[in-house]
C-alpha cells in the first residue's frame, strides 16, 4: 500500500514541471491524427516519435511517446468509423460498429461516443497500472532467470498465436528477430556476431530503423497493389460532444471490456487489438437486448472495443515497466526509447531514487485525461486530411519513414537498413509471415539470451538439471506449461475436432 | 474550359474502372501462382536459415558450453530453418489447390508469377525508393525528396498532366514542413 502512495507522490512530480503537459498533448495530437490514417499505424507514429525525441531528455521523450501512444489507439478508430478501415489494428472491432452508424448519418454520435469511452477506459488502465505494478513487482523478484526466458518465449508464441496465419511463419519472424537481435557484439565475450567487420554493425542494427522500415516502407509498398480508393461518407459532422448517457449508460459493458483490456494488454506479447476482439466478442455474447443488433450499429460494441483498446495500454505499460518485457510492439518502443535514455526496467524501477515509475503513471493518467478534449477537435480537419490519396500519402509516409530512420542516430546507415528491411518486410508480408514477432524477437532477444545463459550456468551447464529446476518450481512448471500448450494447440485442436465430429452421433 | 473538365471525368471513369479490374487480375494471379511463388520463396528461406545456422554452429564449436557466443545463433537459427521447413511441409500437404490454371506452363507462368510478386508499380517504386535513399548522401536530403516526390506521384497517377500541379505543392510542402519542423524545431539536421 505504502508503495501505491509513494508512487502516486513521486507522480506529482510532473506537475512541477508543466511544459511536460504540453509535451503529452504534442504526442497526444500527433498520435491521433498518425494513427488515424490508414497507413500510418500506432507502432510506425510511436517509432516516428522515439525517433524523434532520441536526444531529447528523459523526461519529455517519454512523455511524448505515451501521449502518441494514447492518442494513437484512439486515433484509430475515426478512420474505422468513417472510411471503414482501421487507422491501427486496435481499432478493427470499432469498425464493427462504427461504420454502420456512420452509414446511419450518426457518425458525429459514434465519435463522441468513443472519445469518452476511450477515455475511461484509459483511466481505468492507469489506476490498474498504479495498484497492480507493485504487486507485480514483488512477484517479478521472485523470478529466476530461466522464468523470464520462458515468460519472454511465452510472449512472443502468444503473438504468433493470436496474430493468425500459419504458427510455423509466425514462429519464424520471431526467431528471424531474435537473430536480427543477435548481429553485433556479444556483452559477455566480447565475441563478433555476424559483425562483417563493419563498425556500425558491431552496436547491432538500430532497431527503430528495422521498425519504421517493416511497419512504414513495407506497408506502403505492400498498399501500392491495390489503388483503390476509399470515400468518406458525407456527414453532419458539427458537434461530437458525448453526453452523460454516452459515457456511463454502459456501465457494465465499460467495466468488463476495460479489464479485459487491462489484463490482455498485460499478458506478454498481446495487446490493444486482441484485447478490443475479445472484448467485443464478450459484449456481443452478454449484451441480451440491445437497442440495435451487434454489427449494424450497437452502441454497446462501440463501448466495448474502445475502452477496451485504451485500457490495454495501461494494461501493457505494466510487464513492460516491472519486468522489461513489452506488452506488444508499442510498448517494445516505449521500452527501446526508455532503454536509449538509460532508464533500467524490471524489479528495480518502483524503488529507484528518481521516482521515474510515478512519473510513467502518472503521464499515462495525464494523457487519457486530456484525450477528451484533444478528442473533440478537429473532426472537419481530420476529414480533409483523410480525403488525401494514395497516390500522394504512400510517398509521403516513405519519405517520412526516412526522416524518421535517420533522426535518431543522424546516421544515414540507419536509413540504407531501413530501406532494405522496407523491402524485405514486403516479400515476407505478402508470403504471411506476420512482423509483430519479428519485432518482439528483435527487442526480445537479449533477454532471452541473458536469462537462458544465466539460467544454464545457475544448473551448472547441464540441461537436465535445468530441467530439473523447472521441474521443482512452480512457476517455472506453469509458464512452461502455458508454452507447451500454445505449441500443442496449433496440432492439437484440428485432431481434437476430428475426434469429437467422428464420436458424435448422426 | 467545361470540355477538358469533361475529358478529366472521363479519363477518371475509365481510370477507376481499371483500377478494380487490375485487383481483381492481381488477386486471380495470385492464386494461380501462389504454390510456385511460395514454394520458391520458402526455399530461399531456407538456404539463409542454413547460411545463418553454419556459421552459428562454427561460432559454437570454437567455444562450446553453455555460457558461449555461439549457443543463441545455433538454437535460433537452427528454430528458423525448422519453421521454414515445417512450413514447406504445410505447402506441399496442402497441394497445388490454387493453381487453377492447368494450361499456364513456363515462360508465360514465369511472367504472371514475378508479376505477382512485384506489380510492375511496386517495382517501380522499390527502386525508386532505394535510389532515393542512396542519393541522399550525394545530393542533399532536401533535393532529394523534392526529386523522389515529383517523380512518386507523377508516376503514380500515371503521368495525368492535370496533376503536376499538385505534385510539385506536395513536394515544396514536405520539404517546408521538414525543414521547419524536424530541422528548427526538433534541431536535427538533415543531410
Amino acid at each position: 500500500m505504502t508503495t501505491i502512495i509513494e508512487t502516486f507522490l513521486s507522480g506529482l512530480f510532473v506537475f512541477t514541471k508543466p511544459e511536460l503537459l504540453l509535451f503529452v498533448m504534442g504526442g497526444l495530437l500527433f498520435g491521433m491524427y498518425a494513427g488515424a490514417m490508414p497507413g500510418i499505424s500506432a507502432t510506425m507514429a510511436i517509432s516516428l516519435m522515439v525517433s524523434f525525441t532520441y536526444n531529447w531528455s528523459i523526461y519529455p521523450a517519454i512523455a511524448v511517446a505515451l501521449g502518441c501512444y494514447v492518442g494513437a489507439v484512439y486515433g484509430g478508430s475515426r478512420s474505422a468509423i468513417l472510411l471503414n478501415v482501421p487507422g491501427t489494428p486496435s481499432a478493427i472491432a470499432t469498425a464493427f460498429d462504427g461504420y454502420p452508424l456512420a452509414k446511419q448519418g450518426k457518425a458525429a454520435k459514434a465519435l463522441g461516443i468513443t472519445a469518452i469511452q476511450s477515455v475511461i477506459g484509459g483511466i481505468i488502465g492507469s489506476v490498474f497500472l498504479l495498484v497492480a505494478a507493485p504487486l507485480i513487482t514483488r512477484f517479478a523478484l521472485m523470478f529466476a532467470s530461466r522464468d523470464y526466458f520462458l515468460l519472454a518465449l511465452m510472449g512472443i508464441m502468444l503473438l504468433v498465436s493470436m496474430s493468425g496465419g500459419s504458427f510455423a511463419k509466425g514462429m519464424f519472424s520471431g526467431f528471424l528477430g531474435m537473430f536480427i537481435g543477435v548481429i553485433g557484439m556479444d556483452a559477455s565475450t566480447a565475441v563478433q556476431r555476424f559483425t562483417f567487420n563493419n563498425i556500425y554493425l558491431m552496436n547491432g542494427i538500430s532497431t527503430v530503423a528495422i521498425i519504421i522500415g517493416m511497419f512504414g516502407l513495407s506497408e506502403s509498398l505492400v498498399q501500392m497493389r491495390d489503388f483503390r480508393k476509399v470515400t468518406v461518407r458525407k456527414q453532419e459532422l458539427k458537434s461530437i460532444m458525448p453526453s452523460l448517457k454516452d459515457a456511463f449508460g454502459y456501465l457494465r459493458v465499460t467495466i468488463e471490456s476495460s479489464l479485459i483490456g487491462v489484463f490482455i494488454g498485460a499478458l506478454p506479447g498481446t495487446g490493444g487489438n486482441i484485447a478490443a476482439l475479445i472484448s467485443y466478442d464478450r459484449a456481443k455474447k452478454t449484451t441480451k437486448n440491445p437497442e440495435v443488433p451487434f454489427g449494424e450499429g450497437a452502441i454497446e460494441g462501440l463501448v466495448a472495443s474502445e475502452s477496451s483498446n485504451n485500457a490495454a495500454v495501461g494494461g501493457a505499460v505494466i510487464p513492460m515497466l516491472t519486468l522489461g518485457i513489452p506488452g506488444d510492439s508499442a510498448t517494445a518502443l516505449l521500452l527501446a526509447c526508455l532503454t536509449a535514455h538509460g532508464v533500467v526496467t524490471g524489479p528495480t524501477l518502483i524503488g529507484s531514487q528518481d521516482g521515474i515509475f510515478g512519473i510513467i503513471v502518472m503521464l499515462v493518467f495525464i494523457a487519457n485525461i486530456l484525450l477528451l478534449p484533444a478528442s473533440l477537435t478537429g473532426i472537419r480537419i481530420f476529414a480533409k486530411i483523410v480525403e488525401v490519396p494514395k497516390q500522394i500519402l504512400l510517398p509521403l509516409i516513405i519519405v517520412l519513414a526516412t526522416v524518421g530512420s535517420f533522426a535518431a542516430k543522424k546516421n544515414l546507415m540507419d536509413v540504407y537498413f531501413m530501406a532494405g528491411f522496407g523491402v524485405l518486410g514486403y516479400f515476407l508480408s505478402i508470403h504471411g509471415f506476420k512482423t509483430g514477432p519479428m519485432v518482439l524477437g528483435m527487442i526480445l532477444s537479449q533477454l532471452l539470451e541473458l536469462n537462458l545463459r544465466r539460467g544454464l550456468v545457475g544448473a551448472h551447464g547441464s540441461v537436465w538439471t535445468l530441467l530439473g529446476q523447472i521441474v521443482s518450481s512452480p512457476l517455472s512448471l506453469i509458464l512452461t506449461a502455458v508454452v507447451v500448450l500454445v505449441v500443442l494447440s496449433q496440432f492439437g485442436v484440428l485432431k481434437k475436432l476430428k475426434k469429437f465430429k467422428s464420436g458424435t452421433p448422426q | 474550359m467545361k470540355k477538358s473538365n469533361l475529358e478529366q471525368e472521363k479519363r477518371q471513369a475509365v481510370t477507376e474502372e481499371t483500377t478494380e479490374e487490375k485487383v481483381a487480375r492481381l488477386e486471380q494471379n495470385e492464386k494461380k501462382t501462389s504454390f510456385v511463388r511460395e514454394r520458391l520463396f520458402l526455399l530461399i528461406l531456407a538456404v539463409a536459415s542454413v547460411a545463418m545456422l553454419v556459421p552459428s554452429i562454427q561460432m559454437w564449436l570454437k567455444k562450446p558450453g553453455a555460457n558461449a557466443p555461439g549457443m543463441f545463433p545455433t538454437i535460433v537459427t537452427a528454430g528458423m530453418l525448422l519453421c521454414d521447413l515445417i512450413a514447406l511441409f504445410q505447402l506441399f500437404r496442402a497441394g497445388r489447390r490454387g493453381d487453377a490454371d492447368p494450361e499456364l506452363h513456363g515462360w508465360d507462368k514465369l511472367k504472371i508469377a514475378i508479376g505477382t510478386e512485384i506489380p510492375f508499380t511496386v517495382f517501380v517504386m522499390m527502386a525508386a525508393t532505394i535510389l532515393y535513399v542512396l542519393s541522399l548522401s550525394i545530393v542533399g536530403f532536401y533535393i532529394a525528396t523534392f526529386l523522389y516526390l515529383i517523380f512518386s506521384i507523377m508516376f503514380l497517377y500515371k503521368g495525368d498532366k492535370s496533376k503536376v500541379k499538385q505534385a510539385l505543392l506536395v513536394a515544396a510542402g514536405m520539404d517546408l514542413a521538414v525543414y521547419a519542423i524536424i530541422d528548427l524545431i526538433f534541431q536535427i539536421h538533415m543531410p
